[in-house]
């Protein structure tokens, strides 16, 4: 039924999964300019040149009501009302830049390592620390995976998140060494023992966190003994690590493994994929490279339809195809809401393995919330693109405007019995397995 | 506050091979009408799994009050004498388990101790895909509950998580347990009718979804709700307590589940973990508490188990690292109680496994759910006698 060429529905997959959705002119712009010319240029452009990012500057939020949480504080459970409202303002925020920001590849790779190094707000309750991190995470996104690596190291979200101020000597914590290499740096079976975990533990020891925003370094709780860490011996230090880590083919593997699992496909790539995105990432550990690589890679064409969209890539993605307005902080605010209904809220991954994406996605509760919200979506669209449309083409116009392009048979049959209501097969396309999955 | 909870584990074991068959989502009134159609009489006897996850620290959980190794491992975490539900054998529960140690006084507590595998992996995912897996050597391809549903009963009924993705356990080669999304049964429809305030409009078809499922809902309830006891469905939470809530009211009214599958979640004490813990402790004490009594007329068996225990030595920052083995708990008035397993020495700074989980699954199975083990754990287990024959 569709009338788009195979270089069209290619195209439009590449910019569904570099960003948030996509919309049928943009992909006839990228057509024409060349999907990898279009990721390069994405990969290479300095945030504030992106006139949506500038549109959408990081909110000041003011002071964090307490310096530093104890734990005893979490236990109770208190809610603290100056943190409520910042990480409120701080969620807004994070929505209104999602929608405007031009530049799909940078937000998504931000909110790719958001997942990847999940720290969540539920125990960090310093609204300013998080920024700090999320602004670290978008400004290194791009580029050596050992920087952005070792900036996790001493950001202090994250070391307050997995204890890091707590590690002392002489019975060091292994929550923030064990995490650094299962979770962000080499996998679970990337090659380390446990008796790695106890010497980066070691390794870890002695961060301070005087304020949430501000790590020190205290030499006197600091184990500077020698250490064997992943076949390597010395006093290592935090300083260390990145590079014991990254240096390890374990850790290409993992990650080169974890981004085509967040851009390509939900089903683990082969072994002649992992060589050429590895290749690509190579010894300087470039993420844009690996991320290019994988756009350009013959099976990231193949794997269509492989990804269950996340609530984030779906809802944002709906906002942005429909061009709804959410420019105020209530309207972020629903959106906000209608995440968390979903079950994926900004700044609160479940926990540090972050999101587990999938089939995690098709509880009964979202399928429920998600056909509201196609209708609330459909309701507040343009959709006069759809209304200006022959009844006998609507189908092939609403997939334009969402960047499907294709629906198949059984869809088709179910978008056609709604042509005569425009907004009613919006919401309709908006709920098919096609829309939900790139 | 966990680092670590559930979703986790769900995205371990959701790299699902091919070949695992997918789960069905069931509601409430979808149970309800199973229970009309086709009930259980109330001799059938019922498994119901508790996963902690997290990795429950066993040590502080069973204590073993008169070990002076304890106490000099532990300088603030450990329990004094006096501080202790004190059972047998030097062995106390953990202050938080008040009911636990009225099932012990009842004879209806079975305290295994020591329990893990061989070469046990201090990885959360890994370890338990072991142990949901019933299998050390290759972990997480199907569950042990999943394995028994193949070749049991039909229908996928018969195997219920209360939760929205199934667990690794329920999941078999042909068939997999169903899962009832409390959270969706909770909020899931009402938020969304509330997300986005008073002006929204409302559209006939999606309303009229909704008001039907109440309708059914209502209907079914109504014939069976002079035997739903409690409480009711507003005050019901999604955590373990809502959890067994929703499962006692299952059996009391024949839903045909053979086996219930609940979780609770936060047991990954790396720092502070006194306080942390107990309030854990207390709140599946207090699960328990209110769900034991409700089901006492009918045959059910509470399992509880975690993916591995805690270093015997605390760390730094007064809590403890991931350890080996740990104690499992068995309750239900079919049990013999008593302490079972050897009491796990302290070796290398961590309790030696003595009972392997398989030979706790292995009874399970020939138990209440009345299958010969082999078929689900291949050769070479042992009984334990915790089960009354």
């Amino acid at each position: 039924m569709s009338s788009r060429s195979e270089q069209w529905l290619r195209t439009a997959r590449v910019l569904r999964r570099a960003g948030f959705g996509t919309t049928g002119p943009e992909v006839d712009a990228v057509v024409k300019l060349g999907a990898d010319k279009f990721i390069a240029a994405c990969l290479a452009q300095p945030l504030n040149a992106d006139p949506g990012v500038v549109q959408t500057p990081v909110p000041d939020l003011g002071p964090a009501s307490a310096p530093v949480l104890t734990q005893t504080q979490l236990r109770t459970g208190e809610q603290d009302p100056v943190f409520r409202e910042q990480i409120e303002t701080l969620g807004q925020w994070w929505i209104m830049r999602l929608v405007a920001a031009r530049n799909p590849l940078s937000e998504k790779l931000t909110w790719i390592w958001h997942d990847h190094f999940a720290t969540s707000a539920e125990k960090v309750r310093n609204a300013p620390a998080l920024v700090v991190q999320n602004e670290t995470l978008r400004a290194k996104a791009r580029g050596d995976f050992g920087v952005l690596l070792r900036s996790m190291i001493v950001d202090p979200a994250m070391i307050f998140w997995l204890d890091g101020q707590t590690n002392t000597i002489p019975v060091p914590n292994e929550n923030f060494a064990r995490e650094l290499l299962e979770r962000f740096g080499l996998g679970l079976d990337g090659g380390y023992r446990e008796a790695d975990v106890h010497e980066v533990a070691r390794a870890l020891t002695g961060f301070r966190l005087s304020t949430l925003e501000r790590v020190s370094f205290d030499p006197a709780a600091h184990d500077s003994g020698i250490k064997s860490i992943l076949g390597s011996t010395g006093n290592f230090g935090a300083a260390q690590l990145p590079q014991l880590i990254v240096a390890r083919p374990e850790s290409t593997t993992f990650i080169v493994r974890k981004l085509w699992r967040y851009f390509a496909s939900d089903e683990a790539p082969s072994q002649a994929v992992i060589e050429r995105i590895s290749t690509a990432y190579g010894s300087r550990r470039n993420i844009s490279a690996a991320v290019r690589a994988i756009f350009a890679d013959e099976a990231f064409a193949a794997a269509e339809g492989t990804v269950i969209n996340s609530p984030v890539e779906w809802l944002i993605g709906a906002l942005r195809a429909l061009k709804v307005p959410v420019y105020t902080a209530p309207a972020a605010q629903s959106i906000l809401n209608a995440l968390a209904a979903l079950g994926q809220s900004p700044f609160y991954p479940p926990d540090v393995a972050g999101w587990p994406g999938g089939r995690a996605w098709l509880s009964t509760t979202a399928i429920s919330v998600r056909a509201r919200l196609a209708q609330y979506l459909a309701d507040s669209a343009d959709v006069s693109v759809i209304e200006e449309t022959a009844a006998g083409d609507r189908v092939d116009a609403v997939g334009y405007l969402l960047g499907v392009g294709q629906f198949s048979t059984s869809t088709t049959h179910v978008l056609d019995a709604s042509r005569k209501d425009p907004r009613k097969l919006v919401s309709l396309a908006l709920t098919s397995p096609e829309y939900l999955t790139s | 506050m966990t680092t670590f909870s559930r979703r986790q584990f769900l995205v371990g074991t959701c790299a699902v091979a091919a070949g695992t068959a997918g789960t069905v989502a069931v509601t409430w009134s979808d149970l309800l009408r199973r229970a009309i159609e086709t009930p259980f009489t109330a001799d059938t006897p019922i498994l119901v799994l508790v996963t902690l996850y997290g990795g429950n620290d066993g040590l502080n959980t069973v204590v073993p009050y008169t070990n002076d190794a304890y106490f000099a491992a532990r300088p603030t975490l450990s329990y004094a004498p006096d501080e202790v539900l004190q059972l047998d054998e030097g062995l106390g529960l953990n202050p938080a388990l008040q009911n636990l140690r009225t099932q012990w006084d009842r004879g209806e507590l079975a305290i295994i101790r020591g329990v893990g595998y061989p070469e046990p992996s201090r990885s959360h995912v890994r370890s338990m895909d072991v142990w949901q897996s019933g299998s050390p050597d290759k972990p997480g391809q199907t569950g042990w509950i999943g394995r028994w549903l193949d070749s049991a009963e039909p229908g996928p009924a018969s195997v219920l998580n209360i939760g929205p993705i199934a667990p690794l356990l329920a999941r078999g080669n042909q068939a997999t347990g169903a899962c009832l999304d409390l959270a969706g049964e909770l909020t899931g429809l009402r938020r969304a009718l509330s997300v986005f305030g008073a002006d929204e409009k409302t559209d006939t078809t999606a309303q009229s979804l909704v008001r039907a499922a109440f309708r059914a809902d209502d209907e079914a309830r109504s014939r069976l709700s002079n035997k739903i006891p409690y409480p009711t469905r507003d005050r019901w939470d999604t955590r373990i307590r809502g959890q067994l809530a929703l499962v006692a009211n299952a059996i009391r009214v024949g839903v045909p589940v053979r086996v219930y599958s609940v979780s609770l979640y936060g047991f990954d004490t790396h720092a502070d973990q006194r306080d942390q813990h107990e309030t854990l402790l207390a709140e599946l004490d207090s699960a328990l508490r209110a769900f034991l009594p409700a089901v006492q007329d009918y045959r059910v068996t509470v399992a509880a188990y975690s993916e591995f225990g805690r270093r015997v030595g605390e760390n730094s920052s007064g809590g403890t690292d991931h350890g080996t083995a740990g104690p499992m708990f068995v309750i239900g008035r079919g049990v013999r109680g008593g302490l079972y397993g050897d009491e796990p020495t302290f070796t290398d700074g961590d309790l030696a496994v003595t009972t392997d989980f398989r030979d706790v699954y292995s009874t399970l199975l020939s138990g209440p759910l009345d299958t010969d083990p082999e078929q689900v754990l291949g050769k070479g287990r042992s009984a334990i006698p915790f089960l009354q024959s």
